[in-house]
């Protein structure tokens, strides 16, 4: 690194870009975790067979992906207040993601639910399985397969949409960059480190993706 | 709810102002999917050549790009530019972000419709003796359009609501509007609901009319 950045940019600043790092991770971890929960029950509810079950989950499911993350992100912060809950930002934040994550995720479970084959229900029904444990014993092990490589792309989206969080001042990696330049006035150095850190993290997710994609083919 | 009481009067009032916002929203993602089309068919074009000093570069712009935020991207190209005294205006660099964003996108959609096309196609017209050139125009491109038109529907869907963070590099459409509404009328849910509204209907209406375009162009001729 020539000598005018080292001057500016000191070791307690990389100390920081690795704590933005880490939140940004567990901001991750949050909102996929609690994501994946929702996406369970909204998935079903979007494959199953009641319109009363169907229909809403389709309408949270439709204004989520056609709205700006960026809207939620605030709806969330400025909502959660008017129902009496004073959280962390981070907590908002996660649950932002969560709400955001879960409506794509969802999609993700119907589509793997539908790839289930019908002989398979049929099958089950003869065996004279319910409706849960058709879905427990014999969809979803099946579907799982089938959610994985696009659930992997999914993961790196939300890597990609958790640094929006920067603009409610939530301290992860890209909010981290904005205080390294407004310190600095290194633009191109910071944000090209932080781009860069993003890539560590998100590239080899890709490829496994893709992997994944390749070895988990279902036949036909 | 502890006696909260919603106000949308404030927040209608200032519907003109809100709209005037969604113009500019519009304004700039149809600029960016216009630009990165550009960007998108010769990256695409660049992807598949057969030179590799050509091909890898373009496979690199499609993974750095792809692989890292779009915020970081406009903060990089936005605070960069000031870095390096270039004075381009705060929509100009909104407007850069975004089609180098979606450019890298626009580069894998254009090159999975060419590569849908049949080998025989190809083919058919080198033997006619068309020229590389010819062949993507009259050949080629015609038939890929047909391919790349519903993913291209949803990029733009997707450009129109990821340019609302634009707003950050203070470029004024329909988001930062609605911020400044709100900080002014302390209404912020009720601002952020409504803008929410005004989103969702923008990309329902779009939507709707491109499935309806898209019928009219590739109805199967009799």
């Amino acid at each position: 690194m020539p000598q005018y950045v080292q001057d500016r940019l000191n070791i307690y600043d990389a100390i920081l870009l690795l704590q933005g790092l880490g939140n940004t991770i567990l901001l991750c971890l949050a909102g996929l975790g609690l994501g994946l929960v929702i996406a369970l029950f909204v998935g079903l509810a979007r494959a199953a067979h009641f319109r009363w079950l169907s229909w809403p989950a389709a309408l949270y499911i439709e204004i989520i992906r056609d709205s700006p993350l960026l809207m939620q992100l605030y709806l969330v912060f400025f909502a959660l207040p008017l129902l009496g809950l004073n959280v962390p930002i981070f907590v908002a934040e996660a649950a932002a993601l969560m709400l955001n994550s879960s409506a794509f995720m969802a999609e993700i479970v119907r589509a793997g639910i539908q790839a289930v084959g019908k002989d398979q229900l049929d099958a089950a029904r003869g065996l004279g399985m319910g409706y849960v444990q058709t879905m427990r014993h014999v969809v979803i092990p099946q579907a799982f397969r089938v959610m994985i490589p696009p659930g992997v792309g999914l993961l790196i989206g939300l890597i990609k949409d958790s640094s929006i969080v920067s603009v409610i001042s939530y301290i992860e990696l890209t909010r981290v960059g904005q205080i390294l330049t407004e310190k600095t006035f290194l633009s191109f150095q910071v944000f090209g480190i932080v781009a860069a850190l993003y890539f560590a993290m998100c590239y080899p997710l890709s490829r496994l993706a893709l992997y994944a994609e390749r070895r988990l083919k279902v036949g036909g | 709810m502890h006696g909260y009481v919603f106000q949308f009067g404030e927040v209608f009032r200032e519907l003109p102002m809100l709209l005037d916002g969604a113009l500019t929203t519009l304004h700039i993602s149809l600029l960016t999917l216009l630009f990165s089309l550009v960007v998108g068919t010769i990256g695409a074009l660049c992807r598949m050549s057969d030179i590799r000093w050509i091909r890898v570069p373009a496979i690199w712009y499609v993974e750095v790009i792809r692989n890292t935020p779009l915020l970081v991207q406009l903060f990089f190209i936005y605070f960069g530019f000031s870095q390096i005294n270039i004075d381009v205006s705060n929509y100009t660099a909104g407007l850069v972000g975004l089609v180098v964003n979606n450019g890298a996108y626009l580069t894998e959609i254009v090159r999975a419709g060419i590569q849908a096309i049949h080998k025989g196609q190809f083919e058919a017209g080198y033997s006619l003796g068309l020229s590389f050139r010819q062949l993507m125009r009259y050949v080629v491109f015609p038939q890929a359009f047909r391919v790349v038109y519903p993913p291209l529907c949803n990029q733009f869907i997707g450009i129109i609501l990821w340019s609302s963070l634009v707003s950050t590099i203070s470029v004024h459409d329909l988001a930062l509007r609605g911020k400044e509404l709100a900080s002014t009328t302390f209404r912020s849910f009720e601002v952020y609901t409504v803008l929410t509204l005004i989103y969702v209907s923008i990309t329902l209406v779009i939507s709707g009319a491109l499935k309806l375009i898209g019928r009219q162009l590739f109805r199967q001729p009799a």
